[in-house]
């Protein structure tokens, strides 16, 4: 929805204030309601679509493909494809850059590990069906969700293929869960010395900056560094806020990771 | 300075355009400008308005103290403000692209983040307001980069890319708020503004370095390398003024 600049400054205002007043009544640290299902495609290994209440739908799958590690070492690969976006806009080059790095440097590769030889190399593909806030947040929840009920085919054959060479065969219908550790990424805007979570497309147009937060193993992990969320508001921020806002998701992204979970 | 494009808000008939430091003539090396303090990492070489069709430009080269084989060489151009066409625009929007001139090693969607981010620094630092109805576009070419083990150090270089695009636009002779300068500690960026109490940008890619660290400890340790990166800066802008008078 395009604001008028009066529209604008009445937004902004209320956010400045203490505690910030939100157009949709949420409170600082409360996320939008969103939907969640899982293992909906049947021709993948894992899927999952998110609804967040204002529209946003997300849809990713995942798929496995049997290679040779010594050839292949990024196990993981992970391709955006926003509705509305060409692939080269910067949005989405960006979007798909930190979460294919993030992807690859933080999980744990040796999950994917087959036999000596061979591993798994998964490819997640993102589908933004409609987004209308900054959807990273959104992307990391639907990947952290596909990926939790992602199943592998089982393997019959020997571990060791290194001196025998033998292709992996596998069980005609027996999977295995893969079992990985995720990183989700949390998007925060910061309005004066507010800091809310979750930010909606108005709530984004005038924030003074945002903030992106990564959660793994049960701590703020990068990457973590400033993000644009409009070109018009931007402005420098107190370093506090910072602070307040890695405060705000090692006190949020454990319950959230609890509702993902269940 | 080009003055071909300065219609946006012209001001008294009479009006002079505001003429920033020229060109220093050719550098000569290791002497005056060659800047650096005891306590720093740095040494910082630097030379504005080296590109003559541009309205502002910088050449940066930093070499660290503690890893001899750091060094970054970074060439700044900023083009603008010049008119938009299209929709009406009450503030100039700005761009910023970023190439490696000589050898490519840096991936694409990685560049892609760095210039989103340095757009985000700078749409908060300039004085966007000033320039209606036009664009101002920021060429980064990297000329080179070592790191000694690593074939490349990002974080020097987007360092080196906020100094470098701010002392071409005090070439260029656009308003800024405020002299933003970079600070780096341990692979943790943070850009500021305001003697420090504002944070325009932050970047924290590898916490393999600093994971014990509080972030409060790591904004402050990167504060004193930007008070050192600043000081250069801005010797360097007085030294080169008082020259060309």
């Amino acid at each position: 929805m395009v604001m008028s600049l009066t529209e604008k400054r009445y937004l902004q205002e209320s956010l400045l204030s203490k505690p910030p007043v939100r157009p949709d009544g949420r409170n600082a640290e409360q996320f939008r309601p969103i939907e969640i299902f899982t293992d909906f495609l049947p021709t993948s290994n894992g899927s999952s679509k998110i609804v967040a209440s204002d529209g946003t739908e997300c849809v990713v799958s995942v798929k496995c493909k049997v290679v040779d590690h010594a050839i292949e070492k990024d196990l993981i690969v992970v391709d955006v494809d926003i509705a509305g976006r060409r692939d080269d806009s910067p949005l989405v080059q960006e979007i798909s850059s930190i979460l294919n790095r993030v992807l690859l440097l933080q999980t744990d590769q040796e999950q994917l590990r087959l036999t000596k030889k061979y591993s798994f190399k998964l490819y997640i593909d993102v589908l933004v069906l409609s987004s209308y806030s900054h959807p990273l947040t959104l992307i990391s929840f639907a990947i952290y969700s596909a990926l939790n009920c992602t199943q592998l085919p089982t393997l019959i054959s020997s571990k060791d293929d290194l001196d025998v060479a033998e292709l992996p065969t596998f069980h005609d219908y027996d999977m295995t869960e893969l079992n990985i550790a995720v990183p989700i990424m949390f998007t925060l805007a910061i309005c004066g010395q507010n800091v809310i979570v979750d930010p909606a497309s108005s709530e984004s147009d005038v924030a003074s900056n945002g903030i992106l937060v990564t959660w793994y193993n049960d701590k703020v992990a990068a990457p973590v560094r400033t993000i644009g969320l409009n070109e018009e508001y931007t402005r420098g921020i107190n370093p506090q806020s910072l602070a307040d806002s890695i405060q705000l998701i090692e006190a949020l992204a454990p319950k959230v990771l609890g509702a993902l979970d269940s | 300075m080009n003055i071909t494009d300065r219609r946006r808000i012209l001001g008294p008939a009479n009006a002079k355009p505001l003429v920033f430091d020229k060109s220093m003539g050719p550098a000569q090396r290791g002497e005056s400008e060659e800047v650096s303090s005891e306590t720093g990492n740095d040494a910082m070489y630097i030379e504005n308005g080296i590109v003559g069709n541009s309205n502002g430009s910088s050449y940066l080269e930093v070499k660290s103290r503690i890893n001899d084989k750091n060094c970054t060489l970074l060439l700044t151009s900023v083009y603008g403000p010049r008119p938009s066409r299209g929709a009406f625009n009450a503030k100039a929007t700005l761009s910023v692209q970023f190439r490696e001139v000589t050898l490519e090693k840096i991936p694409a969607g990685q560049l892609r983040e760095v210039c989103t981010f340095l757009t985000n620094i700078f749409n908060a630092v300039v004085n966007l307001e000033r320039y209606p109805k036009s664009g101002i576009d920021i060429f980064l070419s990297l000329i080179h980069s070592s790191s000694g083990p690593q074939d490349y150090e990002l974080e020097s270089i987007i360092t080196t890319c906020v100094n470098g695009i701010t002392l071409a636009f005090v070439d260029a002779g656009i308003e800024i708020l405020d002299t933003v300068s970079a600070g780096m500690y341990k692979k943790n960026i943070t850009a500021f503004m305001k003697n420090g109490t504002e944070v325009v940008g932050f970047w924290k890619d590898d916490d393999d370095n600093s994971a014990s660290e509080g972030i409060m400890d790591i904004v402050e340790k990167c504060k004193e390398h930007y008070l050192q990166n600043r000081k250069t800066m801005i010797e360097y802008m007085i030294r080169s003024s008082k020259s060309s008078n």
